[in-house]
């Protein structure tokens, strides 16, 4: 007897195939449709950026300002609150690029490694709000690329600084007070040894059990600015080699650094810190002294306690002033199609009138020296109340590390293979020659372009 | 041949049959669609993408096999690899802890419901809050399990932070996490196991460790079987912790392979490469459940109804 049953799996599979199909044929067709691109309305440029509610508010301000001036440019506005650049990422392998982004400085190097901007240099010949001399040099040389040499840092402009966010000592003034120590000044930076006999007498053992400490005086000294402040390199300035381990400078710098916790004990060990972030010790006034960005800012003026920001200690041989300053670009997708508005929409926001909004909301200093020493920035009836060290840290500081090779590949490497001597297990100088050739290759894969 | 009225109830079975067919089709269709476009197709194309070059910025370009070749030639895969078969011990440990208490918990106890919700608790709570809890617990200084340790006169190691210990801790953060789900399989498993058999054997004089091996672990074999499958899949995956908690450091000690292919694709731009290392894995992965499957013939009891 003849099941009528037996065709209807095969009928299902049929359809069901014939549907996936169509659904695909639909979506590639779609594809192909907006391909390059978005639907836009005319005159509609897309624009990226993260940021919490307050950067998102502040943006929204801008936008519609500049959409009042310039009626025939609509921006949207996409706001992404987490995960941003694999959002971004996932936006450039979709063909969808947005017209202008936010580029973190460390990022900008695979973008336009990969060519994935638009170089600025023919709009800011043009531009009569943007004049380069303005700026600090530092905030743009991180967002230069010569295309013929491969080289970072140099040559071509693909994107203008959003902002710039420098290196500063923040300490805790209630504790300097109960040590009976005198405040460090906002001109002349501590020597190494200086900071050191400070940070010794800041950092409190605990009455009952001697080894835990209380108080610490200062944790995550950026061990760049150690190193920068010898005279030590850590990549070359073609970026293709790691110099870490031959330099007898650079050596000293790290070594100096691990000794923090591990010869002076005034910063907390590696097992002390390494669960605990330093950032909530200073919120809870166990740390005298932290060193971090000036996007730090917002959030330390909700502390209850009386603080201000110090230059970053300088070694006692060279007193050379080095750190460095973090920096968020606005870069235009080399495939925009309405590359006038966009550029006329970063213009705009990166130009001195777009600078001054963001200025107030604390978290950058702009990135043009004239608008920095007006109370714009320096906010005077606020903390800290020495701003102007972050404006020498603008002048004296380097874009970091990771602006310097296409990807961070050699650098985690670097992360991976540190721990030894932040334990004391190995001296700087043996770990570091332990690890060169892995850093390297590291730092060769991340100049390997094909892959 | 049948007679008339026989007949003539077999078609309308037949068409009752031909109707409940048709609607189960219908309702598994979206999910069958779901799975072809945004599952299969995306999987047979990181099968061409495993063949080419892919940074995301620029169209792909056709390598041959160089992306497999690299995998041969790269000293971390190898490492991860083998991390991430040192993680596979958690599988049988977490079984074999799971089964104790689902035994201790498929009794009338007071507050048995409050231990299940207990051990449940980890299951729904988020990956970041467990990180975080555990980030706490392997603390040197000040974590829990340190703190304990001192109190037996032994200084605990660095966990997170020492090459050494970081595998035996994610194993443990490991076992503790994946408890909940498997003893709720194992509770289901041992509460389908029907009470005649119990009565059965206790009439034949089994005492309750023979009721054990004779009764419950047969039955329990297929839950086994599949919580095996599921952990082996879970343990080659093993990505989450080690992307909050470790970052795959310190040394690469805890580098697992998919947090290795993560890194390659998200953060070095190398989706081809990638592509190739997902598929190894997954070749690798349908290898070891077949061979699950080949074994569990010998020892895997279906009771036939």
């Amino acid at each position: 007897m003849k099941d009528p049953n037996r065709y209807l799996f095969p009928a299902f599979l049929i359809v069901l195939g014939l549907t996936a199909a169509a659904a695909v044929a639909l979506l590639l067709g779609g594809g192909r449709r907006v391909a390059g691109g978005w639907d836009r309305k005319p005159g509609e440029i897309i624009f990226t950026g993260w940021g919490g509610p307050e950067e998102k508010a502040v943006f929204r301000t801008l936008v519609d300002e500049f959409e009042r001036e310039n009626p025939d440019i609509h921006v949207r506005y996409i706001q992404v609150p987490q995960n941003y650049m694999q959002k971004l990422q996932i936006m450039m392998a979709g063909g969808t690029p947005p017209d202008v982004f936010y580029i973190p400085d460390g990022d900008f190097p695979a973008f336009v490694v990969k060519d994935a901007m638009c170089p600025l240099t023919d709009f800011i010949a043009k531009s009569a709000v943007i004049k380069l001399p303005e700026f600090w040099p530092s905030a743009l040389s991180r967002y230069r690329y010569d295309p013929a040499e491969r080289m970072l840092g140099r040559g071509t402009l693909y994107a203008l600084p959003k902002d710039i966010g420098p290196f500063a000592m923040y300490y805790n003034k209630d504790l300097f007070r109960r040590g009976g120590i005198p405040f460090p000044s906002a001109t002349k930076p501590y020597t190494w040894d200086e900071a050191v006999t400070v940070w010794k007498r800041l950092t409190v053992p605990n009455r009952k059990y001697p080894r835990v400490m209380d108080q610490f005086g200062i944790a995550a000294f950026t061990w760049e600015s150690a190193v920068w402040s010898l005279g030590g390199e850590v990549i070359s300035k073609d970026g293709r080699r790691f110099m870490m381990a031959d330099d007898p400078r650079t050596v000293e710098g790290m070594q100096w650094v691990a000794d923090l916790a591990l010869k002076y004990h005034c910063a907390p060990t590696p097992r002390e810190s390494r669960s605990f972030d330093p950032g909530p010790m200073f919120d809870t006034g166990k740390l005298a002294c932290i060193i971090t960005g000036r996007w730090a800012v917002p959030h330390y003026r909700t502390l209850n306690f009386d603080w201000d920001v110090a230059p970053i200690p300088v070694n006692p041989r060279t007193r050379k002033p080095a750190g460095w300053s973090g920096s968020v670009g606005l870069g235009i997708a080399r495939d925009c199609p309405n590359k006038a508005a966009a550029w006329r929409f970063v213009e705009f926001l990166a130009g001195p009138r777009g600078q001054a909004v963001q200025s107030l909301q604390g978290f950058q200093i702009p990135n043009q020296r004239a608008l920095a020493y007006t109370d714009v920035f320096l906010q005077r009836d606020k903390r800290p109340r020495h701003a102007e060290v972050f404006i020498q840290g603008a002048i004296n500081q380097r874009p970091g590390i990771a602006t310097l090779a296409p990807t961070t590949e050699w650098l985690d490497e670097f992360g991976q293979r540190m721990t030894p001597v932040w334990d004391g297990r190995l001296s700087a100088a043996k770990g570091l020659k332990l690890m060169k050739p892995y850093v390297q290759k590291g730092l060769d894969n991340s100049w390997q372009m094909d892959q | 041949m049948a007679d008339g009225p026989v007949s003539r109830r077999s078609v309308k079975r037949g068409a009752m049959a031909r109707r409940e067919a048709l609607w189960g089709y219908l309702f598994v269709t979206p999910p069958l669609l779901g799975f072809l476009i945004f599952g299969f197709i995306p999987i047979l194309m990181s099968l061409a993408l495993a063949f080419a070059k892919w940074d995301m910025f620029r169209p792909p370009r056709f390598a041959g096999v160089s992306n497999f070749a690299r995998i041969g030639a790269d000293e971390i895969v190898a490492k991860s690899f083998v991390n991430t078969l040192v993680f596979f011990i958690g599988v049988p440990i977490g079984m074999a802890l799971s089964l104790l208490l689902a035994l201790a918990l498929n009794r009338k106890i007071r507050g048995i419901n409050w231990y299940r919700a207990i051990y449940y608790l980890p299951a729904v709570s988020s990956m970041v809050a467990i990180a975080l809890l555990w980030q706490w617990i392997f603390n040197p200084e000040k974590g829990l399990l340190n703190m304990e340790l001192l109190k037996l006169g032994v200084k605990g190691p660095e966990w997170l932070q020492d090459p050494l210990w970081v595998k035996p801790a994610l194993i443990l953060m490991g076992v503790w996490g994946g408890l909940g789900p498997n003893l709720i399989l194992f509770l289901a498993g041992l509460q389908g196991v029907p009470q005649s058999l119990y009565e059965a054997a206790s009439i034949d004089g089994a005492k309750p460790w023979q009721q054990f091996l004779y009764v419950t672990w047969p039955m329990l074999t297929p839950t086994t079987f599949f919580i095996s499958v599921m952990g082996a899949i879970g343990a080659f995956q093993y990505f989450g912790q080690i992307y909050i908690m470790t970052q795959g450091g310190p040394e690469h000690a805890s580098t697992s392979y998919m947090f290795y292919l993560w890194q390659q694709a998200f953060t070095y731009y190398r989706m081809g490469y990638a592509s190739a290392l997902a598929w190894v894995l997954g070749i690798i992965i349908i290898g070891v459940t077949i061979v699950q499957f080949r074994v569990a013939n010998r020892w895997v009891f279906y009771e036939t109804v």
